[in-house]
């Protein structure tokens, strides 16, 4: 029986701990690997997200665009900006993280590394690290919902960070200002996708049990 | 209390250790300068080489871009299967911050060639001018004595000429046209290739060969090759390069 009781508190202490684990770690985006004007150049979203704990609003989208691979058509995409302080420059110049300058294979992996690295993750695939549940804004049977995976064909960028930020805030979304043509109203306006006076498609909770009471 | 036996066991396995990380070791500490050196010094009287052609490798610059190969192909006609230069890799996982390095790779045009030596026929050769080891193409009987010689692994047999084939610094392509560099060097983004006259005291591959600052090495000293391939660091800034 003593023995039981201390196995399954271990049982418990491992689930535990490795569920704290997981949920310490984000789900990031795959290596972005860069193959203009050398090929090839590696950015790791694993080692800057969860190793360095970097927010996604330091870098995304003043300085770099959300659409990964657009990047590398600019002409000014080279080492002589970063070494200005333009790109990776900002942080990788020796004072915030180590200089554009030195350490070069640390992300140069070469035309052999290209060949190496898994295809798949060359451009990361946005379902893969974007919130699995819907968000919820508002409380009571006036709650209403945001799913990211129903606005799937809508890309980032639209949205982040110009709209929203990244992290969940309530801030001052209120119908009106919907109305007005900010927050969600900027394509919910019956032009770009359907109007905000669709109520129950959001307020889904309302559909349910307040039918009534919403109608008038 | 050390018996004089084990003293004598002790010293013996010092001395292998030693010689392992002098003859094993890619990139030997040991012999950087004497290696450096030897090249100019102890063979500049007995083989006159007007221009003594070399190239300095710095190696830090390198980043696997592939132009020189790609530049290289295209030059000399490499096929698929063989190569004039190439670039090794060397990842160390457990190093601190750099994991990766490039190492250019190309023939070392050895001062003591041992490809020369092995060669039955004479179809390769050290060119009395200039230093390059070149090859008479028609000579060639195909035995491949020369790619066992090689320990830089530098040569490959080319089917469609039916001979061996290998770096010449693109003597018959580009230099012996009057062209200034080799197809490599020239297309180098970040100049990690220097092409340079190792006989001409003003030249910046002259100038770094014989300082004592920067170490300067060059690949397997320990098989006595004398190569005219040099490999080195660089702390200047890319951009700063002409």
């Amino acid at each position: 029986m003593k023995n039981k009781v201390i196995f399954m508190s271990f049982g418990i202490l491992i689930f535990f701990s490795t569920f704290t684990y997981a949920a310490g770690r984000k789900i990031v985006p795959g290596d972005i690997i860069f193959t203009a004007p050398v090929k090839s150049v590696i950015f790791s979203h694993e080692i800057h997200v969860n190793k360095e704990h970097i927010s996604c609003n330091i870098c995304h989208s003043t300085i770099f665009n959300t659409r990964a691979l657009n990047l590398q058509k600019n002409k000014n995409f080279n080492m002589k900006s970063f070494c200005k302080g333009r790109y990776c420059g900002v942080c990788h110049n020796g004072k915030i993280a180590f200089s554009v300058k030195t350490q070069c294979a640390r992300c140069h992996i070469g035309v052999r590394g290209f060949e190496r690295s898994d295809r798949a993750v060359k451009i990361p695939k946005m379902s893969s690290f974007m919130p699995k549940n819907a968000l919820k804004f508002g409380t009571g049977n006036f709650e209403a919902v945001f799913s990211h995976k129903k606005h799937i064909g809508v890309h980032c960028n639209n949205c982040h960070t110009k709209i929203f930020p990244f992290k969940y805030t309530v801030g001052s979304i209120t119908m009106n200002a919907i109305k007005n043509g900010q927050y969600c109203g900027k394509c919910h306006n019956g032009k770009i996708a359907f109007s905000a006076i669709n109520c129950l498609i959001c307020h889904s909770k309302l559909s349910k049990q307040n039918r009534h009471t919403a109608k008038h | 209390m050390i018996t004089k036996m084990e003293r004598r066991e002790f010293l013996k396995l010092g001395l292998a250790i030693t010689g392992v990380s002098v003859g094993g070791g890619f990139l030997s500490v040991v012999s950087n300068l004497k290696g450096a050196f030897a090249s100019t010094e102890e063979y500049r009287k007995k083989y006159p080489y007007k221009p003594h052609y070399t190239m300095l490798i710095r190696q830090n610059r390198c980043i696997d871009c592939g132009e020189c190969m790609k530049e290289c192909v295209k030059t000399n006609n490499v096929p698929g299967y063989g190569y004039r230069t190439t670039i090794l890799e060397r990842y160390e996982k457990n190093a601190i911050g750099l994991k990766r390095e490039f190492i250019p790779m190309l023939c070392m045009q050895c001062n003591n060639p041992p490809c020369v030596r092995a060669c039955p026929v004479e179809a390769t050769y050290k060119d009395k001018r200039t230093g390059i080891v070149r090859m008479h193409y028609e000579k060639c009987i195909g035995c491949k004595t020369c790619i066992l010689a090689c320990p830089y692994d530098a040569r490959y047999f080319n089917d469609e000429r039916h001979a061996i084939d290998k770096c010449d610094f693109c003597f018959d392509a580009r230099l012996s046209k009057g062209m200034k560099l080799p197809a490599c060097a020239k297309v180098c983004p970040t100049k990690a290739r220097v092409f340079g006259d190792l006989s001409n005291p003003n030249d910046e591959v002259f100038r770094i060969v014989h300082q004592m600052q920067k170490a300067v090495w060059v690949l397997r000293p320990e098989v006595g090759t004398k190569p005219n391939v040099f490999y080195t660091t660089s702390d200047r800034e890319v951009s700063d390069e002409k």
